[in-house]
Order: structure tokens, then C-alpha cells, then sequence
């Protein structure tokens, strides 16, 4: 009886101070936003761009991706946000200075690093004009409207 | 009584002054071919292409033979009352425009200066009348001599309205700029001679200006589609066409092309002047296309539509919305 | 020996009127206001336009004097040919200039009128060879001559008897 008794006692102790064990975080299970980090990248093909140019649209991608709270802390995580340009056209206008101008959709995927695969997709036409090449692409990217992007 | 209402009379018509035509700005730039040969020239990517073209600062910084006859030629010009728009000095301006433009914000919510890429695209050195010169100092065994080439170019209508070309008397004496300051001088007054006959043909049949009428995409209307104006039932190209016929010197314009989308207008003759509250006010383009403007915003057409000004002799009216 | 005579007298007659005929065609040509021989001799100093031209005189002195009044009124109403490395030059007036303004023409160009101020001649002295040659009525001398022909556009435009090229702008 006093063995049942400290037994029933113990069992007492340890399902009130006994710590809950989860498989996952105390989230609710649906709220995926909250695991997800996302890193902006430049991909190879748009390495010739001008610097200045990269950096601007690296930035907008950034506002974008930190409007959502899905700044990745690390450099690797394992979804990354890569633009895609269609220039639709460009011109350089025979003028005094020349004029530079980028008429272009902007895309921005959302894909896993690894591989390739794009999980969310969004476009922009964008236009912008410039005495440089560098200052006609950030005019254009200074267009990209980081509050419609992403739903 | 009658001397003060004499007085009065005479007050009121001194009041209507004699208004004054918009004077053509005018501007030399060096000629490509000026720029290609001396290796003034930067290359573009242009839609996939590598293109060549003039890089005029680096020829204004390069090339002093070219900064004594822009001298001397503006000097020349000025006296007859033309005095010339410095490509050198548009270049820096539109320089510093550019920065104090970003720079600028407003006090109270530090606004920045909004400015679409067309206001981007249309800050560069602009001119009305383009004095185009080209030269070459060249020799013939000890002599020099100088090919000279002017051309003044309508900048709106394209075409060649003076022009002075020669080759100058070889020298073994003369230095090239002593050569090139004589074949100013010597073709000057032929070239002014011309543009001036250019200007009295401007004051006797109008200014000669270049129109386009375009189409916005969403306009939901073309130009041939038809209306009903006055009794007559036709195609809005047509009803363009007898404004023009109407509203033009003599009735002169040239219809150079007309589709579903797209008018061109060239050689359209505009009165210099018009009357505005019994006042003689200079005419340009922007202001004779906003009749046209508003004669497609009443009935029967009702078409919203927007003025885009190229520039004193050119200017499009899109149809469709603002 | 009748008929020889009237025939040698009709044939006098008719000579005499075919040498009358140019005479007077000739006398119209020297007469002429629009009669103006130059020639360019090169690109002047700034403003001014170098010529040859040549005047007509009973004396060399009176050619002389007939040769600046006729490089002036060639500049204004025929315009300098081209020559020597020179291009041409435009009239400042129309050819029918000096019947259009005859009043203020016939001021200017009257002896020792406005005109002189605006010619300098760069020959020294008389000319001599085949710049002066002795005429049965007098004498054809050809002088060179600076004309200044800025100045001198300047003075008709501000007499308002030329426009201006920017006039009504």
C-alpha cells in the first residue's frame, strides 16, 4: 500500500513537472513562415552587370525578403531569392550626353539552392533611363515595388 | 472731356504691343565623322549590338583647333544677333543639374524630385538649328590647307536649311589655325546669307514643324475608327487631316504616314504668331497642337488625350488618356 | 560716177550707224550703276573683305575716287565672288537695293558721302601697268580694297534699311 501509494505520489510529481516533449517547435504546426530563411543572390549570368547595379537590386531583394521576416541569418540556407532580367529592350540614344535606357521584366524566384527548384515567382516591368549604364538599371530597379511582390 | 478720353484711347492701344516670334536656339556640335576620325568615340551595347558613337566631352577636352572655330564661329554669331548655346558648357550644366536634382529633398517631409525616365531622357544638350562642321587640316607637300564642312540642320524637320562648304588656299607660311580662323571668316557670310533666307521663309509661310499622333494601348480607339463631324461620316484620319488643311499656312502639311496607330505629319506649316487676349504672342508647336488637342476633346470624338513637346518645331498628341 | 558716189555715201551711212550702235551700247555699259568690275583678292581680316576692283575716270585721281564708291555699292548690291581661297559673299542688298531706298542711296553715295568711311584702299600710290590703262574718255584704274563689311552691314541694319537676321524673333 505505501509502495503504490509512493508510486501513485511519484507518478503524481512527474506528470505535473515532467517538461512536454515536442517533436517540433511551439509553434502551431502550420506556421511555416517562421522556419523558412531566405537569402538574396546574384546568379553568374548576371555578373557582368554593372556593380552598382547588382548591389541595388541585391538591396531591393533584401527589403523585400526582410519586409516578410524571412531574413536568412546565415549565408547558406537552403532557400535563396534570384532575379531573372528579360530586357524587353535597350537603347542608347545618340544625344549629348547619351542616354542609356533599360526597358526590362523583372522576375524573382524563390528556389532551393541546391536543386533548382522554384518554389514562388513574381514579375515587374520596370523602365529606366540614365547617363551611365550603372544609373539606367538602378533608376529601373528603384521602380520595383517591394511592398507588391511577395503575397 | 474728349482729351482725356483721347488719352485714354491712345493709352489703351500703346498697351497691344508688337509680340516677337520664338527665336531659334542654335548650337554647333562637332559631326561624327569629325569625332570618328579623331578618336572621340565611345562604344555602346545597344539591343545586343556594339555601336560606335561620338563622345562629344571628350572631343570639346581633346581638340583645341575644335574650341577656336566654336570661338570664333559663336563670336561671328552673336554679332548677328544669334549668340550660341556652348556644347561644352550645356554638358557641365546638365552635369550638375543631375546631382543637385538627386540631392534635392523637401523641408517639411524631405520629398525627393520625382522624374520619370523620359524627364531623364530628355536632359541633354538640345538645340533648334544644329550648325553640324566637320574640318581637316591637310597637306600638299610643304603646304597646308583646310577642308571645311558646315551644314545647319533643322533639328525637328531634319533637313540641311545652310550650308558652307570649300577647301581652303594651300599655305606653307600659314599655321593650321591661322588656316582654319580664314575659312571661318570665308564662309561664314555665305552660311548666314542662307540662314537668313531660311528665316524670311519661316516669317512668309510659317514655321515648318514635324507632328505625330500616336495611340495609347489601352485607348480602347484608333485612327480608323469613324466619326460622324459636321455632316460628314469618315475615318479620324481624314477628320485630322481637314484640321490640318484648316489650321495650316496656306494648307500646306505632308501626310507621311497614317495607320491604325500611328500619324505622321511633316512639313506642316504653323503660323508664327497668334492672337491671345488681343495680344500677338509667339507660336510653337506644344501651343498649335493643344487646338488640335482640343478639337479631338470635344464632341463628336471626345478622346482624352495627352501633349508630348519634342521641342520647339515637334510634338506628339497621344490619344487615349493623360 | 554718180552711183559711185551714192553708193560709198550709203555705204558711210550705214557704217556710221553700226558704229553708232556700239558706241552707245558701250556708253550704256560704262554708264551703268550696275557696271561693277572686282575681283576677290582673299580672306580679309576679321570683318572686312579684300577686293580688287576697278573704277572709271576722266583723270586717274577721279577712277581712283570711282573705284571706292564702286567697291562699296558692289559689296551691298552684287556681293564679292569667290577667289584667292575666299568663298563667296551675299549682297548685304538685293541687286534693285538702290532703287528701293533711293533717297538714303543718293546721300550716301553722293561725293564725299558716308560711304568713305567704310572702304580703305591698300595700294600705295597710283597704279601703274595694266591696273591703270589710259581709255579714249579717260582713264580705267583698278585699286585694291578693304572694305569694312561688318561695319558696314551694321550701319544699313541700324538705318533700317536692312533687317537685321534676327529681326521679328
Amino acid at each position: 500500500m505505501k509502495k503504490l501509494l509512493f508510486g501513485a505520489i511519484i507518478l503524481l510529481i512527474c506528470s505535473v513537472y515532467t517538461p512536454v516533449i515536442q517533436g517540433q517547435n511551439s509553434m502551431g504546426a502550420s506556421d511555416d513562415f517562421s522556419r523558412i530563411a531566405i537569402a538574396p543572390t546574384i546568379p553568374d549570368a548576371m555578373k557582368n552587370m554593372p556593380k552598382g547595379a547588382q548591389d541595388m537590386l541585391l538591396g531591393k531583394m533584401r527589403q523585400i525578403i526582410g519586409l516578410n521576416g524571412m531574413s536568412a541569418l546565415d549565408n547558406a540556407p537552403l532557400f535563396i531569392m534570384t532575379p531573372q532580367l528579360m530586357v524587353l529592350s535597350n537603347d542608347v540614344t545618340p544625344t549629348a550626353p547619351p542616354i542609356y535606357t533599360y526597358n526590362m521584366e523583372v522576375v524573382l524566384n524563390i528556389a532551393d539552392r541546391y536543386t533548382g527548384n522554384v518554389y514562388a515567382t513574381a514579375s515587374q516591368q520596370v523602365k529606366g533611363a540614365g547617363r551611365t549604364e550603372q544609373l539606367a538599371y538602378n533608376n529601373a530597379f528603384n521602380e520595383i515595388n517591394i511592398m507588391s511582390t511577395i503575397n | 472731356m474728349n482729351r482725356i478720353i483721347f488719352i485714354l484711347v491712345l493709352c489703351l492701344t500703346t498697351l497691344v504691343s508688337w509680340g516677337q516670334a520664338k527665336k531659334p536656339i542654335i548650337m554647333i556640335v562637332p559631326s561624327d565623322i569629325f569625332c570618328v576620325s579623331h578618336g572621340y568615340t565611345t562604344t555602346v551595347n545597344a539591343n545586343g549590338k556594339d555601336e560606335v558613337m561620338p563622345d562629344y566631352k571628350k572631343a570639346m577636352q581633346g581638340s583645341d583647333e575644335l574650341r577656336m572655330v566654336i570661338t570664333k564661329m559663336g563670336a561671328i554669331m552673336s554679332e548677328r544677333g544669334f549668340p550660341l548655346k556652348d556644347l561644352e558648357q550645356t554638358l557641365k550644366s546638365i552635369d550638375t543639374q543631375s546631382a543637385e536634382i538627386s540631392m534635392m529633398t523637401s523641408k517639411s517631409s524631405s520629398a525627393a524630385i520625382k522624374e520619370t525616365p523620359i524627364d531623364v531622357l530628355k536632359r541633354t544638350a538640345k538645340a533648334d538649328i544644329i550648325m553640324d562642321i566637320d574640318f581637316n587640316v591637310k597637306r600638299q607637300g610643304p603646304n597646308n590647307y583646310i577642308t571645311f564642312v558646315l551644314k545647319g540642320l533643322d533639328a525637328y524637320t531634319n533637313k540641311q536649311v545652310a550650308a558652307a562648304t570649300g577647301t581652303g588656299k594651300p599655305s606653307s607660311a600659314a599655321s593650321a589655325d591661322l588656316l582654319l580662323e580664314e575659312a571661318v571668316l570665308s564662309h561664314m557670310d555665305a552660311f548666314n546669307g542662307q540662314l537668313t533666307t531660311f528665316f524670311n521663309d519661316m516669317f512668309t509661310n510659317g514655321r515648318e514643324v514635324t507632328i505625330a499622333l500616336r495611340v495609347w494601348d489601352n485607348a480602347g480607339v484608333d485612327f480608323e475608327q469613324s466619326f460622324d463631324y459636321k455632316g460628314t461620316n469618315d475615318q479620324l484620319s481624314f477628320h485630322i487631316e481637314n484640321w490640318f488643311t484648316e489650321n495650316t499656312v496656306n494648307g500646306r502639311f505632308s501626310t507621311i504616314d497614317a495607320t491604325g496607330t500611328m500619324m505622321k505629319f511633316e512639313q506642316v506649316r504653323i503660323p508664327m504668331m497668334f492672337n491671345l487676349n488681343g495680344r500677338d504672342v509667339a507660336m510653337d508647336t506644344r501651343r498649335y497642337i493643344n487646338n488640335l488637342s482640343k478639337f479631338l476633346s470635344g464632341p463628336p470624338f471626345n478622346l482624352d488625350n495627352k501633349i508630348y513637346q519634342r521641342g520647339l518645331g515637334e510634338a506628339w498628341l497621344i490619344i487615349g488618356e493623360k | 560716177m554718180r552711183k559711185s558716189l551714192f553708193t560709198i555715201i550709203v555705204l558711210l551711212l550705214v557704217t556710221a550707224n553700226s558704229f553708232g550702235q556700239t558706241r552707245k551700247e558701250r556708253k550704256a555699259m560704262y554708264d551703268s550703276q550696275y557696271n561693277y568690275e572686282l575681283a576677290c583678292l582673299g580672306v580679309g581680316n576679321d570683318g572686312t573683305k579684300l577686293l580688287k576692283v576697278w573704277g572709271y575716270g576722266k583723270k586717274v585721281d577721279n577712277a581712283i575716287y570711282d573705284a571706292k564708291r564702286t567697291a562699296v555699292a558692289a559689296v551691298i548690291f552684287r556681293g564679292v565672288p569667290a577667289g584667292n581661297g575666299a568663298a563667296p559673299t551675299p549682297s548685304i542688298l538685293p541687286v534693285d537695293g538702290y532703287e528701293q531706298h533711293l533717297d538714303f542711296f543718293d546721300e550716301f553715295f553722293k561725293d564725299g558721302g558716308m560711304y568713305l568711311s567704310f572702304v580703305n584702299l591698300t595700294t600705295d600710290g597710283t597704279p601703274g601697268g595694266s591696273d591703270n590703262i589710259k581709255m579714249s574718255h579717260g582713264y580705267k584704274v583698278a585699286v585694291a580694297a578693304s572694305i569694312n563689311f561688318n561695319a558696314l552691314r551694321k550701319y544699313l541694319e541700324d538705318k533700317g534699311v536692312v533687317k537685321r537676321m534676327d529681326a521679328g524673333f
